[in-house]
């Protein structure tokens, strides 16, 4: 009976070391690896989801504040360098395509520079994580949040996400 | 003590668990594919780059800080290695990389063979251009060659195509990037490998007429192969004159034809009733130009021409290159300084019946509304001849959304295809992403012949119809998988 006693304490501090979630000086929780695989696949999701009709922004705001110090950094910063490279060769690659598919199917005409086209959809790729992440912070709600979008709604944002995070901070709890 | 090796045992099993010792398995799968035999050479995936660094901007919440390590997994009979062409990566940053495994440089040439191979100590950050690499599939060519023989001698035994074993095994890499234990990103190709379209000579011929750009097409067949033995959507390849084997007349079994081919509309023949016993029939298919689908831009919002313009070009694009046959014809109407526009209009699918009252609104066709509101895009379910584009749109976001429109949906029955069996993040109809360059046959042969399609319902195509429609999730003899597709394109 000891050894059974003392093995279920092993187990449940073992499991607790492990699975915490924990906050650090730093303010960060700190998450198990597969935790914050979970967190990176959900939110990342909902970032990048078209319609959102399949319950992307229910599933981060499950998450809880869990998931506002990655959303408050995305409000502010947006996608990572890497994604950010990734969408910048894949639009160069398309404007490509699109100028040589142009010679032979002139009404598929592109009037935009490939910088210029690159720009638009680029900006437009910040500004869906800004709004999304706003959204969702706004959704979350806490101290956390609300201090991220506060700061947010100082900087010199594009109106559409300025409009969004006002909209979350009027309906923040 | 047999009973403390049981608890011992069991507590180990479950502290194993609950630490998380098992590997995640990676969630993205960038392209997941599927190569005949004979077109395996050394491959290097489509529009695939993966830059060092993590997915989200924070990484991960309180994970350690850099550098950053890449764990390496090559798996496949058929794969011999894989080498990474690195960009942004000097020979001596290239030299103070750690390797574990089996990688070794050729100047900032990474080549990794089989098993994992870990990569340490890539530090990124600082102002300076992002390593970049660019991936490439080195195949084992005495894998290949005896694999296109087990085929060959399968054909020649008279097997017909339908009966010929397609599974002929994966090749794979995985790349995780990873601070510590964490995975910050991942990458991810699958390359299934079946076997390519042999029929039993003599056979049967379809005749293409009229192939505009002599593309290489793609038939699907359905028809009677073998006494009992009815083929469906057996798949063949050519710009001409096709070999299809051995089609019988039709007896119980589903007979019908669709062509794909860029540059022009899909053709349906159903049912086909000229197949004979004997092989010397010719079906021949009139290729006809293409579909051209009408659409008019309702620009509410100032300044979106150009991006509208870009739009409908990547549509036009995506849908011709994948063979869907349908093209699309724009009209612009800049309405963003029209006095009651954005009123009538609005910002989404509540308005539609106003809309659909309203001068901003041409019946029997696609009407896209560019409107000034933070969302990507939606084609509305009580309208399928109304669409919104938001303000965050990405340039493939049109296409998709036609896709609905041509009755890809609901997003949640097949309408999506994330996480679909046979699906990857290339599929247009993914919900959501970047990368979106691809159409399955399955979904080009729904967009065409679906009584509920809008090229359909609008009348721009008068051909035979799917009544009912092929739900995306129903397959029968007369509704292909929805994955369903042949590479390359």
């Amino acid at each position: 009976m000891k050894l059974i006693a003392l093995i279920l304490v092993l187990m449940v501090s073992t499991a607790s070391a492990c699975r915490r979630t924990s906050i650090q000086q730093t303010g960060q929780p700190t998450l198990s690896p597969e935790q914050a695989l979970t967190l990176r696949q959900t939110v990342m999701t909902y970032l990048e989801c078209e319609e959102c009709e399949q319950g992307e922004l229910e599933a981060v705001v499950k998450l809880g504040q869990t998931a506002v110090p990655t959303l408050s950094a995305t409000l502010r910063d947006g996608p990572s360098q890497a994604s950010r490279e990734l969408l910048r060769r894949q639009l160069s690659d398309t404007y490509r395509r699109l100028k040589e598919y142009e010679k032979t199917h002139p009404e598929a005409k592109v009037s935009q520079s490939e910088e210029e086209y690159v720009k638009t959809y680029l900006d437009n790729y910040i500004a869906l994580y800004q709004v999304r992440a706003a959204t969702a912070l706004g959704s979350i709600g806490g101290p956390e949040a609300k201090r991220a979008l506060e700061e947010a709604s100082n900087k010199p944002l594009r109106d559409d996400v300025k409009a969004t995070i006002k909209h979350s901070l009027e309906n923040i709890k | 003590m047999r009973q403390r090796r049981h608890q011992i045992f069991w507590f180990a099993v479950i502290t194993f668990i609950l630490c998380g010792v098992v590997q995640v398995s990676a969630g993205r799968l960038d392209l997941s594919t599927v190569l005949c035999i004979d077109e395996i050479i050394d491959l290097e995936p489509e529009r695939s780059w993966i830059p060092v660094g993590c997915e989200v901007v924070d990484c991960c919440p309180g994970c350690p800080g850099p550098p950053i390590d890449w764990r390496i997994n090559v798996r496949g009979d058929l794969l011999e290695a894989v080498v990474l062409k690195f960009e942004n990566l000097a020979p001596e940053q290239a030299s103070q990389l750690g390797i574990k495994g089996t990688g070794r440089w050729e100047g900032t040439n990474l080549q990794v063979g089989k098993g994992e191979t870990l990569i340490s100590g890539f530090n990124v950050g600082g102002s300076s251009a992002l390593p970049v690499a660019v991936p490439r599939l080195v195949v084992n060519k005495e894998g290949v060659r005896r694999l296109q023989q087990t085929a060959a001698g399968e054909a020649d035994a008279g097997k017909s195509p339908a009966d010929q074993d397609k599974d002929r095994g994966q090749m794979e890499v995985l790349v995780e990037q990873m601070i510590g234990d964490y995975v910050v990103n991942e990458f991810r190709f699958i390359y299934r490998i079946t076997r390519c379209p042999r029929p039993v000579l003599p056979s049967d011929k379809i005749d293409l007429d009229n192939n505009t750009t002599n593309d290489s097409a793609v038939i699907l067949l359905d028809g009677r192969t073998g006494s009992t033995t009815c083929a469906d959507d057996t798949i063949f390849r050519g710009s001409d004159i096709i070999d299809v084997g051995s089609v019988l007349t039709n007896g119980a079994c589903n007979s019908e034809v669709a062509v794909f081919s860029d540059d022009n509309a899909m053709q349906f023949l159903t049912p086909v009733n000229s197949w004979t016993d004997p092989t010397t029939d010719v079906l021949r298919v009139n290729m006809t130009p293409i579909l051209h689908a009408p659409v008019t831009f309702w620009l509410v919002r100032a300044g979106e021409l150009a991006r509208a313009t870009g739009d409908l070009a990547n549509a036009n694009l995506l849908y011709n290159s994948n063979n869907v046959g349908i093209a699309f014809d724009g009209t612009f109407q800049d309405i963003s300084g029209t006095a009651g526009a954005a009123n009538t209009i609005g910002t989404g699918c509540a308005n539609i019946g106003a809309i659909a009252g309203s001068a901003f609104f041409t019946p029997n066709r696609l009407n896209v509304y560019y409107v000034d509101s933070a969302f990507t895009g939606v084609n509305c379910t009580g309208n399928r001849n109304i669409i919104f584009v938001g303000t965050t749109a990405n340039n493939q976001t049109l296409a998709h959304e036609f896709g609905h429109s041509f009755s890809l949906s609901p997003a949640n029955s097949g309408g999506h295809t994330n996480g679909l069996p046979g699906f990857d993040g290339t599929n247009i109809m993914q919900g959501g992403g970047a990368g979106r360059t691809h159409f399955s046959e399955g979904q080009a042969f729904r967009m065409n012949v679906n009584v509920t399609s809008t090229i359909n319902v609008n009348g721009v195509r008068t051909g035979p119809v799917r009544n009912p429609a092929c739900a995306p999730l129903t397959t029968s003899n007369i509704c292909p998988a929805l994955a369903l597709n042949a590479t390359p394109k």
